[in-house]
């Protein structure tokens, strides 16, 4: 369980975030939605501790704040050029000073659970978006996370990839039963992936609405034509303008 | 398509000594006092290499750069990245810095020279003080420009700073400690010859093409300066092919 109680955020005079409390249950996923520049990121900064400078309150579960597992929106700024695929993979384990023969096995087992159509000996810039992206993921895995963090992963894909990746992620979620935040400006990303969608409002953001999304079981994509996701769609946008 | 390539870089230098022997040896226009006959100068050569005068002038010169060049590059990179990382320091002495870099470093020479007299010391740190300058502020540079996303994403793996240090800042800064690299080269060739004409030497390049000035030995003269400007072309061509092996991911991502 991860407890945000009036988290705020203010750089100067300007507030960024105001009083932002909602709870994540271990194994949900869960996907925080809001314009572009409200302050997700900056949330997401204020979770994993690397900005120590907010408001309220952040509590955790057991040993969660050290086991997040982060894939950023720029997986061209935020992988290495100058390591390998599988060196980029297991550089978090690399920090961690975790023996070689350790790292490796981790990996062979990381990889029996999550396909890979890339060579794990490439350099980055050989990858496209979404080899890149997807090695981001990897990297983020090969900790075994309690908290799976994802930024708008899909940002700079194509809408293809986007959609192939949208469901790796949700494999991943379910495979290692994962707690998972998704960060999405995309109302349709946000309502395919989530259990629940966080609704965030203009700055100064604070939560406009929770909003349960009632799918169950494995979602393809055929549910994005469904007339219950039609329904959910101008539930969650009436939410939505309601809030601007 | 592939050998048509490689010929195409060799065809400048075939251009350059056919002119030359057009103009000296065809039209004979050329005053021979100016621009001896391409033969008469290889044949100099040969004899330079052959009694063995240019290679001890070659080991006097080239020790004297790699001394000043090397320890230039080594205490460059090592105060650049400290500097890098302490942005407020390099503040400080930004001012200073360039204000050296800026200065002419043929003018610092009579203070080398009172410093560390007329013997090679002085030479080496002509070659050494633009080599320093030019790595410290590139070095220095490449760390203040590093990706500040690179960072962060290693800092949420839990990086210290001196992980941080060694697995991100120290690769965000290489491309650029090589562009000053490759400045430096040339830089400083230019002032171990220079230094070498106006200190004066027993052995070297540079005294040795300011003794043939003197006595007019132009075909010497000539022989000296191929032998400088292969030189100075090779070492260039070997730090860019070292470069593109290094940083092989520059400009790539």
């Amino acid at each position: 369980m991860i407890v945000f109680d009036k988290v705020s955020r203010a750089y100067g005079a300007s507030v960024i975030l105001k009083d932002i409390s909602f709870e994540i249950k271990q194994g949900e996923f869960v996907t925080i939605f809001g314009p572009n520049g409200c302050g997700k990121s900056t949330l997401m900064n204020i979770l994993s501790g690397l900005d120590k400078n907010a408001f309220g309150d952040i509590r955790f579960d057991g040993d969660i704040k050290n086991n997040i597992g982060f894939v950023f929106q720029d997986y061209r700024r935020t992988l290495m050029p100058w390591l390998t695929v599988s060196e980029n993979i297991l550089l978090p384990l690399e920090i961690r000073n975790v023996p070689k023969e350790e790292q490796r096995k981790r990996l062979d087992t990381l990889l029996d659970k999550v396909r890979i159509d890339f060579g794990l000996s490439q350099r980055i810039f050989t990858l496209s978006g979404g080899q890149a992206q997807m090695v981001s993921l990897l990297r983020a895995l090969i900790i075994d996370p309690k908290l799976l963090i994802l930024d708008e992963p899909f940002s700079a894909l194509d809408y293809g990839r986007t959609l192939e990746l949208r469901q790796t992620v949700m494999h991943v979620a379910q495979t290692f039963n994962l707690t998972t935040i998704f960060i999405s400006h995309d109302l349709d990303e946000a309502l395919y992936l989530g259990d629940r969608v966080v609704f965030l409002t203009k700055k100064p953001t604070s939560v406009s609405n929770i909003l349960d999304v009632p799918f169950l079981g494995p979602r393809t994509i055929d549910l994005l034509g469904s007339p219950e996701f039609a329904k959910l769609k101008m539930q969650a946008l009436d939410i939505f303008m309601r809030s601007q | 398509m592939s050998s048509l390539n490689r010929i195409y870089p060799l065809l400048g230098f075939v251009f350059v000594i056919g002119l030359w022997v057009l103009l000296v040896d065809v039209l004979k226009v050329a005053n021979p006092l100016l621009l001896p006959s391409i033969k008469d100068v290889l044949l100099r050569l040969i004899e330079l290499i052959a009694n063995g005068t240019l290679a001890s002038d070659f080991i006097a010169t080239a020790l004297r750069w790699v001394q000043g060049f090397g320890l230039g590059v080594i205490l460059g990179t090592i105060s650049g990245l400290l500097l890098g990382v302490m942005p407020r320091v390099y503040r400080v002495f930004e001012g200073p810095i360039e204000f050296l870099r800026a200065m002419p470093v043929t003018a610092i020479f009579p203070l080398f020279l009172m410093v560390f007299g007329i013997g090679d010391e002085s030479k080496i740190a002509m070659a050494f003080l633009p080599t320093y300058l030019l790595i410290l502020i590139n070095a220095s540079y490449g760390v203040i420009h590093a990706s500040p996303e690179r960072r962060r994403a290693i800092q949420a793996f839990g990086a210290t700073q001196p992980q941080i240090f060694r697995h991100v800042v120290c690769y965000e800064a290489l491309p650029q400690i090589f562009i000053g690299l490759r400045l430096a080269l040339s830089l400083s060739l230019v002032v171990t010859v220079v230094s070498e004409m106006f200190i004066g030497t027993d052995l070297g390049l540079g005294q040795r093409i300011y003794d043939s000035y003197l006595t007019n030995s132009v075909t010497t003269l000539y022989a000296f300066l191929i032998v400088l400007g292969l030189f100075g072309y090779l070492l260039n061509k070997i730090s860019i092919s070292i470069e593109e092996k290094v940083v092989f991911w520059a400009g790539r991502v």
